[in-house]
């Protein structure tokens, strides 16, 4: 496990990936698209045998693996969100850190925190929990908003000030946070503004019959996420994600992309619209999922399958809406349905 | 200019040319500048509307409310008796209609009826306009023009003349073109292909298309139009045809018969001399129209020149020339007096001719009842005599006007059906039967008189043939006339003077009560043919050829009791050289037959191409689609239009989404296979609308693979796949963008 503490001004690395950053660039620099698919397949796959039949949300994780963003698992307690939080950091060669959020944890807890040190006299930096390559915050809405908010600048940014000094974060930088429902007991629901640092919320579901029998068997005799092989290490990961920035955005596709996040400000159920954020995101999110479909391009369909992942979480129903029992990813993916797709280039 | 303006300026346009289309109609044309006054307002006030993005509802309302204060300003600028406007309005509406009915185009200068053109017009451009733009059906912009078009040709019986067809056209065609051109502009397709992909750049596409369909379209009517006889309308009216320009009103030539026979005086009214001997029937007029009102004129279509052509029924010019210089006195007529059959005319003014009843009539539009007042003119004819032997075994020829002059009126009494079947009964051939007739009208049972019972039509005819038999030319031509009808011999009722009397060698006499009416019977090989049915001490002698030889026993059967009223003619001519009944009936009738054929084959064509219009430009925008030629995008983007048009013609609905849902919503009805092809082609539209680049690999099978969809697409009912053939659908609805 290697973390990035050093006292500077500057952007740093450590010392280790210093070291070889030349070579593994190289490597990195030459993935390909059809590299995303090959890998990611592999990922995947591992991915699969700790959780059963869930496969959209499994490629959803990979989409903001790959799109640079941060995931939101949203779900009833037991359902595997965690699960695949640590399936997914299993799989990738990298640094994992887990926090558990607690009422009581505090925002040094996760960005680290710096002590005197009697034989060096000097103050010295103890990185918090956020220094690594996929970070799993489990049931985050348990902490305080203090806490939470404690995790923005290190999502946004992928960097972390402690008094007056800037530590970067390693890329790959991920957090996959998981929640319960607000509703639940003991929960703060999550800041506006940090919901909107999350690139996609995903619910996992219930897993179906079969599944589950499925995972009776093979969770009742051994532990599948103990034998999960890492499929790839976080270098690949980085070029991999490098090389989705280079999948075409055709001009009709952002005119769409664009139309349907401005249909969330101008929707009469929707109090808060979607920020010029998620814009951002979903464009970033549809380039991976296209990549990760084996496809050089983005098609409508990757924006449209894609929104309510990208855009309901972000949003706020209406009080009309509200009344009308419609959950906002009802309304959201209601609206990308009308947004009229232009049939033509 | 905006998509909206450019509709109005067409409809505008294209109601401004119909305006001519009454012209015709009327010798007052000031109408026109109220009309363009009221439709341009009408369309500045629309063009301002529509800018403005006011609701169609708000710009028809404000269109009807422009159009009523114009009218009422138009007929306040007619002076009235002080009444509210609009009563007056009416009025003038009342007055139009009244003048309209009484008055033969063109009519006299009245404020009515420029009134009711002025708000015809105005009313045809606000449906015009409503069908154009409101309610955006172009195609449908037609009807309300070709309305104004249509009244004067088919109701009012008057040819509206080419000019009035070209406006007609030429408006609807810039309808078509403004529409066209808009849809280019606003990215939807051109005629052929679907690669418009900017403002305006394939205008050119629709430019060329509708010079491509449009004029050779509008050729192609016009010289068909030419081609087609003038309809044959009812009414009293005769057209003239050949561009003379508007119609000229006939009088009826029988009202006046009467009257001349009963004149106290009788005075000569023409004098002709004759270079062979034997008096002459000067004929005028030619009635062929049969109905229950009687025997009536029919529209002509009327050619100008003195030279006739030829004779209807004879083939070729086959007898001797006779030449006959006739001098008119004091008889005023439009219609100049000749022996049948004239082959040329040698007279002043300015003269037409019907070639079916080869009747000559003045072309002179005023001052036509004295034409032929004072008139001395030469004529070369040819005497139909036909040899009376050969005569009898005659059958019944099929003239070119035989739907007029073979038809029975379907409500002819029985009881006139019935005398005729009892007086034919016996006769073996028609011209046996036309004698019989003949020699039935001429016994002694008829009386001569110009005093017989009164009645019209059918009522008359019973009278005379079966009550009174008291009547003059008139009764016995139009009963023979009708009997000959009934079995089946085309016939018409020729109308003009007896020969007169002898005065000198070859020089006679007419006066005027030597006015006269004679059935006509068409045979094969002989044409029409002189019946004489009015008893001799009017008419003397029968024409020679109407009375065999030897009188047969049939004649004795049929009427055993009576006495011929005149002994048949003495002479016995020898055989004429004419040509034989069997073999002409090929040669005389074969002129008007073919051209008949030739004409209907032409409307069948027409109707034909009509019909496969929209089937054959499918098939065109098909093939142009599947070429594959071109940019990979637009090949691929052609088949995916062809696809859908494909869909659309078989009467589905095109899926809404990105080419992946369509190509799947689609796939699902298709077999295994064919959906294969169809989601091939579906991620060949999205790798070439959103991909950087589409590699042209693969779109060789594009056309195949289409065909394989289309007949995968293809409905199960037989009925709808012919209705996709014949009407496809995807010519007729706008695709929304």
């Amino acid at each position: 496990m290697t973390l990035s503490h050093q006292r500077s001004e500057g952007h740093q690395r450590s010392e280790g990936h210093q070291r070889s950053e030349g070579d593994r660039r190289s490597a990195a620099d030459h993935l390909s698209l059809g590299d995303v698919v090959s890998v990611m397949g592999q990922v995947r796959t591992g991915i699969e045998s700790v959780i059963e039949g869930k496969r959209p949300a499994i490629d959803l994780a990979l989409t903001v693996l790959l799109a640079e963003g941060h995931l939101l698992v949203e779900d009833v307690p037991g359902v595997g969100k965690t699960m695949l939080a640590k399936a997914l950091g299993r799989s990738i060669d990298c640094s994992v850190r887990r926090l558990q959020f607690t009422p009581d944890l505090l925002p040094s807890d996760i960005t680290g925190v710096a002590v005197f040190n009697q034989e060096s006299r000097d103050f010295e930096f103890k990185p918090g929990g956020i220094f690594a390559n996929i970070v799993v915050g489990d049931e985050i809405n348990r902490a305080s908003p203090k806490t939470q908010s404690a995790l923005l600048e290190s999502m946004e940014e992928r960097q972390v000030s402690v008094d007056g000094t800037t530590y970067l974060l390693e890329l790959p930088f991920m957090v996959i946070a998981t929640q319960n429902p607000i509703e639940m007991e003991g929960t703060y629901p999550l800041p506006e503004a940090q919901r909107d640092r999350f690139m996609a919320r995903i619910a996992i579901g219930y897993p179906t019959p079969s599944a589950e029998l499925d995972m009776l068997e093979s969770h009742g005799s051994y532990d599948p996420l103990a034998e999960l092989q890492a499929a790839t290490d976080g270098e690949t990961i980085k070029g991999l994600i490098e090389a989705v920035k280079g999948v075409y955005v055709s001009p009709a596709v952002r005119h769409y992309l664009v139309q349907v996040v401005n249909a969330t400000r101008n929707s009469r159920d929707l109090r808060l619209g979607a920020s010029p954020r998620a814009t951002l995101q979903l464009l970033r999110a549809s380039r991976a999922w296209a990549a990760l479909s084996g496809r050089d391009y983005v098609s409508p369909d990757d924006v449209a399958g894609l929104a309510t992942a990208v855009l309901a979480h972000r949003v706020l129903p209406s009080t009309d809406a509200q009344l009308a029992r419609r959950t906002v990813d009802d309304v959201v993916s209601q609206l990308v349905t009308s947004v009229h797709l232009p049939d033509r280039r | 200019m905006r998509s909206s303006d450019r509709l109005i300026l067409a409809s505008t346009v294209a109601v401004l040319l119909i305006s001519f289309t009454p012209q015709p109609l009327t010798s007052d044309s000031s109408y026109l500048g109220q009309a363009w006054l009221l439709v341009i307002v009408l369309a500045a006030v629309t063009t301002g509307l529509r800018r403005a993005r006011l609701t169609a509802g708000f710009v028809f309302a404000t269109q009807v409310a422009v159009l009523t204060a114009l009218l009422f300003v138009f007929s306040s600028l007619v002076p009235g008796r002080g009444e509210p406007w609009y009563e007056h309005y009416l009025q003038l509406w009342g007055q139009g209609i009244e003048h309209m009915q009484t008055q033969a185009a063109p009519m006299t200068p009245d404020a009515g009826v420029k009134i009711i053109f002025v708000s015809v017009l105005g009313v045809i451009f606000i449906v015009t306009d409503l069908l154009v733009s409101a309610l955006e059906r172009p195609a449908w912009g037609i009807a309300p023009p070709a309305a104004a078009f249509a009244v004067p040709a088919i109701g009012l019986g008057i040819d509206t003349g080419l000019m009035a067809f070209w406006c007609l056209a030429l408006g609807y065609l810039g309808i078509l073109i403004a529409d066209g051109s808009n849809r280019t502009a606003r990215w939807t397709r051109g005629l052929s292909r679907d690669s418009a992909d900017g403002f305006g750049t394939a205008t050119p596409v629709v430019w060329r298309a509708a010079g491509l369909i449009g004029v050779p379209a509008l050729l192609a009517t016009a010289v068909l139009g030419l081609a087609l006889p003038t309809l044959a309308l009812p009414g009293p009216g005769i057209g003239s045809g050949s561009g003379r320009g508007g119609a000229l009103q006939l009088t009826d030539p029988t009202l006046d018969l009467r009257r001349n026979l009963n004149q106290a005086e009788d005075t000569v009214v023409m004098t002709y001399t004759s270079d062979r001997p034997g008096g002459l029937y000067l004929r005028m007029a030619s009635l062929p129209q049969f109905d229950a009102s009687g025997w009536r004129n029919v529209q002509m279509r009327l050619e100008s020149g003195t030279r006739l052509p030829q004779i209807p029924g004879v083939g070729g010019d086959s007898g001797e020339r006779r030449e006959t210089t006739i001098s008119v006195g004091n008889f005023g007529s439009e219609y100049l007096p000749l022996p049948y059959a004239p082959r040329q005319v040698d007279v002043a003014g300015d003269w037409a001719y019907d070639p079916n009843s080869l009747v000559m009539i003045s072309g002179d539009r005023s001052g036509r009842d004295d034409a032929i007042r004072d008139l001395t003119y030469r004529v070369e004819s040819v005497d139909i005599e036909p040899d009376p032997s050969a005569l009898t075994r005659a059958v019944a020829g099929t003239p070119a006007d035989s739907n007029t002059t073979a038809e029975v009126p379907t409500d002819l009494p029985e009881d006139l059906r019935q005398l005729t079947r009892q007086v034919t009964k016996g006769a073996d051939t028609d011209a046996e039967k036309a004698i019989a007739i003949q020699k039935f009208l001429r016994s002694s049972k008829f009386t001569y008189s110009t005093e017989p019972l009164p009645g019209s039509g059918y009522r008359a005819l019973e009278n005379f043939l079966l009550r009174d038999r008291r009547g003059y030319c008139e009764q016995f031509a139009a009963s023979m006339a009708m009997m000959a009808r009934e079995v089946g011999i085309p016939t018409r009722v020729a109308v003009g003077f007896l020969p007169g009397k002898r005065v000198k060698d070859n020089t006679w006499e007419v006066s005027i009560r030597d006015m006269h009416a004679w059935p006509e019977l068409f045979f094969a090989g002989y044409g029409w043919v002189r019946f004489e049915p009015t008893p001799a001490a009017q008419t003397g002698t029968p024409p020679a050829w109407t009375v065999p030889r030897a009188e047969s026993s049939t004649e004795e059967s049929l009427n055993p009791t009576e006495q011929p009223s005149s002994e048949p003619s003495s002479e016995t001519s020898a055989p004429s050289a004419g040509p034989t009944a069997g073999a002409d009936d090929t040669s005389a009738d074969g002129g008007p037959r073919w051209q008949q054929r030739l004409v209907g084959t032409g409307i069948g064509l027409f109707v034909l191409l009509v019909m496969a219009a929209p089937a054959t430009i499918r098939f065109r925008r098909r093939s142009a689609r599947l070429t594959g030629e071109g940019e990979p995008a637009e090949i691929v983007e052609d088949v995916w239009a062809e696809l859908r048009d494909t869909v659309i013609d078989y009467g589905g609905r095109w899926p809404n989404g990105s080419p992946r849902t369509i190509g799947s919503s689609l796939g699902s009805r298709l077999e295994p296979s064919d959906s294969a092809a169809m989601s091939q082609v579906a991620l060949l539209v999205e790798r070439g609308r959103y991909a950087r680049t589409l590699e042209p690999d693969g779109l060789g099978e594009l056309p195949a693979m289409t065909q394989r969809i289309r007949r995968g697409l293809a409905p199960d009912s037989r009925l709808r796949r012919l209705r996709a053939v014949i009407v496809p659908k995807s010519l007729f609805t706008r695709r929304k963008i």
